[in-house]
């Protein structure tokens, strides 16, 4: 098994954050969904370094969509998650919880 | 209400991201920003931390990625000017030093510009100066023609025709140039305006910034009318008073109402600056040896405004049909008519002799670019080994040759055109600082410039131009040296510090070139500099100590030839009867002042007619001056004017006319007189009338005593106060100025100070640059004698600077063949 197909914590993180959003994922509501539910600040340059590594591993797609007013005459970039993007979220949870088998962590 | 995000960070993103990311990401920022929930500095946050996210891949080598070719050429060469900035900016000291040499290179060429610009390029000063138009006419197959400063400019009538006729001009105003007039009363001295035709402020569009314009009624009466001073006049001479308007002023002796303050920054339309204007029709007070109805004179300059659409061509061609028809009521007369943009130079043969003389001077300056470019390159070839490894790498990756090669361009161009900004500002301080030097230092004979160095629009393009040219020609080398790489060695890190022998070769020609072209450059400073001390020195051949002159001109005083004669004669014996003068002389042009006759000449025994220089003098000149006579007799004391024929020849004039023979008693016939001039005696050998070149061929004659204007020469103690007591007495409201002979002389040596002064400013410029290169050659030279010596090493580098100033010293005094040379 290639060291490629585990993810990183921030590309599960946003992987998640598509999957929950579905239809409606582009970068406003994943930036804003990360930062409410993990509670740390989120940057679009980081968001989007993140998406494009996705994509480029063929883990995501994404398509232009309508121009619009309230981005100064801009499209959205929305994005889905691919088979492949699916198959690599489980198998590195999977992974994850082979190895926290027996593991407890104290003091916290 | 929409909220509009910070433009500037906007920009940055476009400057530093893909299309399609900046699409995206731009897009998201707006669209939050416009919702209300965050400030304008969370949006520059969120802007930078997307910089410096992209930043971080730092190999962001777009070439190898996939999606990268998609990329339009634009936000391609935008990436690589990022990259390149990003590259320079981790190297400061190179980047530094890179980017002085091409500046001091850049800079003077783009001084040099700036000058030529001013002259020969620039519109005039006036209220949209680019359709002002400048018509010379050149006139073929007229027997006669009066002249008053060029011969390519217009007569009174002619002026009047060409300004009827016209359909393609708005206007068309005429002047004369250089008027120089005494002006006496509360404040004297001398003064220089121009005589201006009515609607010269109208067609110019600079109406005078107090008072007003002239009227047709000023423009119309005869003599002495009204005066619009120039705003730097009134200042300098008049103590800016607020009520000048409605005083009198005299010049030349004639009243003159002021009735206006030109526009303030306005000094005319001339090279020279004018300190005030006033009707044509004021001619016979301020410049009675011409006649303003006088059709067959050349002297007024002419300035037309474009009507809207029309071009300069256009009204060229026109004003043409109009100088045809001219033709055709003086039989034998063919005119071609030149119509330019007008500047300050805009007569075209003067305009062509410039356009040569800079290029010239370009030609010497451009030596120091050379150097800067080599210097340039020499640096990059450097720093090309330095990351051999980098370049390796990324050939290995995939990248072409030819897209590393444009990034390695984009880089030497971004050094050189940082480098020209900083040249085209420095050339602008250091070039103003130097005319404004120069204007302070020049002689009094040579009146104030009103030229224009600012920078302009010309000048960027210009500086933008060389800087391009020079980051291409430093640049291509080096970007095609350092990608002639052996990949494997080169990421296998093998080479590194070890140049390959064509790189080494590369580089000493380099430095070689510099330390050779700067060797030029200190050898023409020396050996000019030498020449200089020689001019300063130099012995025009007469005794110039305790020598003054004052060429009075009582033409402008109104005085008829014989009331000027016995003015002469009486001022003659004033000055004998003073104890303290040993010499008193008459001459129509005092020496070294710069003035002679020419004329041509019928020689004894000779067939053909002769070009002929020739100064008339009284009989004491030879003695006052300490002329040696040696053969024959200088003029007897009575021969004192046309009543007795005889000249006295210059030994060299002698040699040339009648080879071989005895000069004594030969004839010569000037042309249109009858008159045969007999040669009485043979004078050394002098500069006469300039030190600058001794005329082939120099005749002495006795005075014509119809000239009214001639320079009164005498020597003695105190001489300048005796003259001026002399004269005051005899005429206490005449004007002039007295001149020591060594003051006439310094107007002949002021270019050669300059010339000196700007060459040993190119040489040093060019050994500044040149030594840096040069002490790193003759340390690695050092190296391998002695081991040890680091590169840079201060006393290295002083050593060399020291070497090289020495050769230029040494080379400077040596040839003395050269030195005489450039005397003689």
């Amino acid at each position: 098994m290639a060291l490629r197909d585990f993810l990183g914590e921030f590309e599960q993180i946003v992987l998640l954050a598509l999957i929950r959003l579905g239809d409606s994922a582009y970068g406003v509501p994943v930036r804003q969904d990360i930062e409410e539910r993990t509670g740390r600040a989120v940057s679009v340059g980081a968001l989007y370094s993140t998406l494009d590594r996705l994509e480029e591993k063929r883990f995501i797609r994404s398509r232009f969509s309508d121009a619009r007013p309230e981005r100064g005459g801009r499209s959205r970039r929305y994005f889905k998650v691919e088979a492949a993007g699916m198959r690599a979220l489980e198998r590195t949870r999977a992974a994850l919880a082979a190895m926290w088998e027996g593991v407890e962590i104290r003091g916290n | 209400m929409p909220r509009k995000p910070p433009f500037p960070a906007l920009l940055l993103l476009r400057f530093w991201l893909s299309n399609a990311s900046y699409e995206a990401i731009a897009g998201d920022l707006c669209e939050e920003y416009q919702a209300g929930d965050h400030s304008a500095g969370w949006f520059w946050r969120q802007v930078f931390s997307t910089l410096r996210v992209h930043w971080r891949p730092a190999p962001d080598w777009n070439d190898i990625r996939p999606a990268a070719r998609r990329e339009n050429l634009l936000s391609s060469c935008l990436r690589d000017i990022a990259y390149s900035a990003r590259g320079l900016a981790r190297a400061p000291g190179f980047t530094l030093v890179a980017i002085a040499a091409i500046a001091l290179g850049v800079g003077a060429n783009t001084g040099i510009f700036t000058l030529l610009n001013a002259l020969a390029l620039r519109p005039l000063p006036v209220e949209d100066g680019a359709r002002i138009v400048t018509p010379y006419q050149s006139i073929e197959g007229l027997k006669t023609r009066n002249i008053r400063g060029s011969p390519d400019l217009f007569s009174y009538p002619e002026y009047q025709q060409y300004r009827q006729a016209t359909q393609s001009l708005a206007g068309l105003a005429a002047y004369v140039p250089f008027v120089e007039s005494a002006l006496t009363g509360k404040r004297s001295g001398l003064v220089t305006g121009e005589l201006v035709t009515c609607n010269y402020f109208s067609v110019l569009g600079r109406p005078p910034g107090i008072g007003r314009a002239f009227t047709e009624s000023e423009c119309r009466r005869s003599g002495a009318s009204a005066v619009v001073l120039s705003d730097a006049a009134w200042r300098s001479k008049f103590g800016a008073d607020p009520s000048i308007v409605g005083e009198t002023i005299t010049l030349n002796r004639h009243a003159f109402t002021v009735v206006g303050v030109g526009p303030s920054g306005f000094a005319g339309t001339f090279l020279l600056a004018a300190d005030f204007w006033t009707p044509l029709s004021s001619q016979p007070a301020l410049l009675p040896q011409v006649d303003w109805h006088d059709s067959n004179l050349s002297w007024l300059c002419l300035l037309g405004r474009l009507n809207p659409g029309v071009s300069a061509s256009q009204a060229q061609a026109e004003l043409q049909i109009v100088a045809h028809r001219i033709d055709t009521s003086q039989p034998g007369r063919r005119t071609t008519l030149r119509a330019d943009v007008a500047s300050l130079v805009s007569e075209p043969r003067v305009r062509k002799n410039l356009l040569y003389g800079s290029t010239v001077l370009m030609a010497g300056v451009s030596l120091i670019l050379l150097i800067a470019c080599a210097n340039g390159a020499n640096l990059l070839l450097a720093r090309g080994a330095h990351r051999s490894r980098e370049l390796a790498i990324r050939l290995s990756l995939g990248a072409s040759r030819g897209r590393i090669v444009r990034q390695l361009l984009t880089e030497s161009l971004l050094l050189s055109v940082a480098g020209g900004v900083v040249g085209v500002l420095m050339a602008h301080i250091t070039f103003g600082g130097f005319f404004t030097w120069m204007g302070a230092h020049l002689p009094s004979s040579i009146p104030p410039l009103a030229i224009d160095l600012s920078i302009d629009w010309r000048i960027w393009t210009y500086g933008f131009l060389v800087s391009v040219a020079t980051g291409v020609v430093f640049g291509i080398l080096p970007a095609l040296e350092s990608t002639k790489l052996d990949i494997a060695s080169g990421v296998k890190d093998e080479f590194r510090g070890s140049g390959r022998r064509t790189r080494r070769v590369l580089r000493s020609v380099l430095v070689g070139g510099q330390v050779a072209v700067s060797l030029i450059l200190c050898v023409a400073a020396g050996l000019l500099g030498r020449g200089l001390i020689a001019a300063q020195h130099m012995d025009p051949g007469f005794t110039t100590k305790n020598v003054v002159a004052a060429s009075l001109d009582l033409r402008r005083d109104g005085y008829t030839p014989s009331r000027a004669a016995v003015f002469y004669d009486e001022l003659i014996n004033r000055l004998q009867s003073e104890n303290s003068l040993q010499a008193v002389s008459l001459a129509w042009t005092a020496p070294l002042a710069g003035g002679r006759f020419n004329n041509v000449a019928s020689v004894e025994g000779r067939t053909e007619r002769m070009q002929v220089s020739f100064n008339e003098v009284a009989p004491s000149f030879f003695r006052l001056l300490n002329i040696p006579i040696v053969r024959g007799r200088a003029f007897l004391d009575s021969e004192t004017d046309e009543n007795h024929p005889v000249m006295v020849v210059s030994e060299s004039t002698a040699r040339r006319l009648w080879p071989g023979a005895d000069p004594i008693g030969k004839w010569v016939r000037l042309e249109n007189r009858s008159t045969l001039w007999r040669v009485v005696g043979v004078a050394k050998d002098v500069y006469t009338s300039s030190l600058m070149d001794r005329e082939d061929i120099f005749l002495y004659r006795t005075l014509d005593r119809n000239e009214i204007n001639m320079s009164i020469v005498v020597r003695g103690h105190a001489p300048e106060r005796a003259l001026r007591t002399a004269i005051h007495a005899l005429d206490p409201r005449l004007y002039f100025e007295i001149k020591t002979i060594d003051q006439y002389a310094d107007t002949w040596r002021f270019p050669g100070r300059m010339l000196t002064i700007f060459s040993a400013a190119l040489g040093i410029l060019g050994l500044l640059i040149a030594s840096r290169g040069a002490s790193a050659a003759v340390t690695k030279i050092m190296s391998k004698l002695l081991f040890g010596v680091s590169p840079l090493d201060p006393l290295t580098f002083a050593a060399t600077s020291l070497l090289l100033v020495l050769a230029a010293a040494v080379a400077s005094y040596a040839p003395p063949g050269a030195r005489r040379e450039s005397i003689r």
